[in-house]
């Protein structure tokens, strides 16, 4: 931890740094070291600027300090969250260790604050799978942005394999799930997205809902041909919010027949959406366990963001010159990533990274060159706003906060902020009409 | 004894004085870089096109006809008061096919956030180019070639930039980089894409620069 003036490094710095005060040390230091010696030592120091190699990636200091918006909610475990400001509603699903509950639900007051306690829910698994103590988890959370209605994501922890094994029970395994959240407990609407479209057992797996409401993007689908060729996709909604699935005519039942019209759906057709990212085998979608799309923002009902194993993503379902486009950010790992809502900024974690990848967008278009903010000594796992000028990056028992000008450049320290998250913090998002950040906690033992 | 120590001071006086320097940047020093197309007139990372309509920005880049690479190399490296005796850049081919010749040209329009075929920028508000792809001459991009690359075989390439260089660096013109395209677009050249952080295509792009004290 150091002081709390601002440095800026660029890479190299440090090294020019050592090697300047190594040699002037060995110079002065060791009355016994040869003339001739010092000499090398001599030319070696006076070369050092022309062997620097710098890298565009800015080093920043962590000090400890404190985020007077932050708001820890007692979500053991908490692995995805959703946040609703229309309806006052955080929900939180928990790693498949939680046994109490697979989400956590919590109002808001007028004030933003969480209710003390939250309704639980378990999410539906399989009988056979359920005995067997496989385990089902939540890996995406959206809420419909006028209804109250809430996405689910969920998946099973079967080890992917290719060619996959698809029991019957993993066959019968419904990825999406729909609740119904203006009254508690929660309603299940809808279950569906299951079979030989759909990829099983991975770690990751992004929901997200348009802000109009019109399209719901669902990640960890893939070619039912070639079950290393992965892609994601997107639903369209209904004025129910309701993936529109059904023909025109059922299309105009009401909501509860048609939700027994979609289980007639699901069970006798595929039920992965008809909109799917074109194939790309390995390239943006290389083997991993972290889904095809661990994190996503939908910008409008024809683009959304992803983040992938290779980097980020943008997906186009209706441009027929480029529905796909990818944007390299270095490691091969999951990627978690946060849309800012006014500026051309994405901010992304590789998971288990030291680095904030700042990246630029416009209206979705992926461009520049993504800037490195490196938190030492960190692994991060997840990443959202704090405010004006403000990101943050989750990581063992800790949040850090780094604040960034006008010109997109990290200024002053980074803070840290102990969390008591010892499996991660992974979960948190940022309500700009109550200027709060919801981070999840376990509870303390 | 005093021979030595005279021949150390001589040393350090005239060394910073008379002493030339070369620094190699590659393309993982540079700030800003897009690979544009015709074909997907709106991306600013048209690299390779692994199947229809899925474009990246790496591993490679596909330097095919309608298609370019802009490239910025920042030159604060290079300490002030220097001359600027040699810059060469280098480029590696991994496949070649036809008569390709790359050609490199100065930038002259304000490229930025949202380059693509279309514009020079689309924020914070669009700037489209003179001409589509940037080509148009004396107002997108330099009317005359800073280097033309014959691409007959793979590996390294490398092209004296040494007049842009000092350009830029004497602050004579705004360093906008480079675009590079195929002459009349003709051939194909396939390069590692500048931008491929995780396997590291972006260091076999060099500019090499000698400079000495003035």
């Amino acid at each position: 931890m150091g002081s709390s003036v601002s440095r800026v490094y660029p890479r190299g710095s440090e090294y020019l740094t050592r090697w300047v005060y190594t040699s002037l040390w060995l110079m002065t230091s060791f009355p016994k070291v040869p003339y001739s010696m010092r000499y090398d030592l001599l030319f070696l120091l006076l070369a050092a600027p022309g062997l620097l190699h710098a890298q565009p990636q800015t080093t920043l200091v962590v000090r400890p300090g404190t985020l007077p918006n932050l708001v820890p909610v007692m979500a053991d475990k908490a692995r995805c969250v959703a946040l609703s400001e229309a309806h006052k509603l955080l929900a939180f699903g928990h790693d498949r260790t939680y046994p109490d509950a697979d989400l956590s639900l919590f109002t808001l007051d007028a004030k933003g604050m969480p209710s003390p306690a939250a309704v639980t829910i378990n999410l539906p698994c399989p009988s056979d799978l359920h005995d067997k103590k496989v385990g089902n988890y939540a890996t995406g959370l959206a809420f419909h942005p006028k209804l109250p209605i809430l996405y689910v994501w969920q998946d099973i922890n079967l080890a992917w394999i290719n060619p996959p094994k698809l029991d019957k029970e993993a066959k019968e395994f419904d990825h999406l799930l729909i609740y119904d959240v203006a009254k508690m407990p929660p309603k299940l609407l809808v279950q569906m997205c299951r079979d030989r479209e759909v990829l099983y057992g991975q770690n990751g797996g992004g929901l997200a809902v348009d802000p109009a409401g019109e399209a719901l993007f669902v990640p960890n689908l893939r070619e039912s041909s070639n079950a290393g060729s992965w892609r994601f996709g997107r639903y369209l909604l209904d004025a129910d919010g309701l993936p529109q699935v059904l023909g025109d005519e059922e299309q105009k039942l009401p909501i509860a027949e048609r939700c027994a019209k979609i289980h007639e759906w699901k069970t006798e057709k595929v039920s992965a959406p008809a909109d799917k990212t074109p194939p790309d085998f390995v390239n943006m979608f290389a083997g991993n366990f972290f889904g095809s799309a661990m994190s996503m923002t939908a910008l409008g009902r024809d683009v959304c963001l992803a983040g992938g194993v290779k980097g980020i993503m943008t997906y186009r379902p209706n441009d027929k010159a480029a529905a796909l486009n990818g944007l390299a950010v270095k490691g091969h790992t999951g990627t978690m990533m946060t849309v800012h809502p006014a500026l051309p900024l994405i901010f992304a974690v590789r998971v288990q990274s030291d680095f904030i990848a700042c990246v630029q967008h416009v209206e979705g278009y992926l461009t520049g060159v993504p800037r490195h903010w490196v938190l030492p000594e960190t692994k991060l796992l997840s990443t959202g706003l704090a405010g004006k000028g403000k990101v943050v990056a989750g990581a063992v028992s800790a949040v850090y906060v780094v604040s960034f000008n006008d010109n997109f450049e990290p200024v002053g320290d980074a803070i840290a902020i102990p969390i008591n998250a010892p499996a991660g913090v992974r979960a948190m998002v940022y309500s700009q009409a109550f200027d709060l950040l919801y981070v999840g906690t376990d509870l303390s033992k | 004894m005093t021979t030595r120590i005279l021949a150390l001071l001589t040393l350090a006086i005239l060394s910073p004085l008379g002493w030339s320097r070369t620094i190699t940047l590659t393309a993982e020093d540079s700030d800003q870089m897009a690979i544009i197309s015709a074909l997907a007139p709106r991306l600013s990372w048209a690299g390779v096109a692994h199947g229809p309509y899925v474009y990246d920005s790496g591993p490679q880049a596909y330097l095919l006809p309608k298609k370019a690479i802009l490239i910025r190399f920042p030159l604060d490296k290079i300490p002030k008061d220097q001359r600027i005796l040699k810059a060469e850049l280098v480029i590696q081919p991994t496949y070649v096919a036809g008569a390709a010749k790359i050609q490199v040209r100065r930038l002259l329009a304000d490229w930025g956030t949202g380059v693509c075929h279309d514009f020079a920028r689309t924020w914070p508000k669009k700037v489209e180019w003179s001409q589509p792809g940037g080509r148009g001459a004396l107002t997108d991009r330099a009317n005359k070639d800073s280097a033309l690359i014959p691409i007959h075989l793979r590996g390294e390439h490398t092209a004296e930039v040494t007049e842009d260089v000092e350009l830029w660096y004497t602050g004579g013109a705004p360093n906008r980089g480079w675009i590079m395209n195929l002459e009349n677009d003709l051939g194909a050249v396939y390069l590692g894409s500048p931008h491929n952080p995780s396997q590291g295509t972006g260091k076999t792009w060099k500019l090499i620069i000698t400079y000495e004290p003035q």
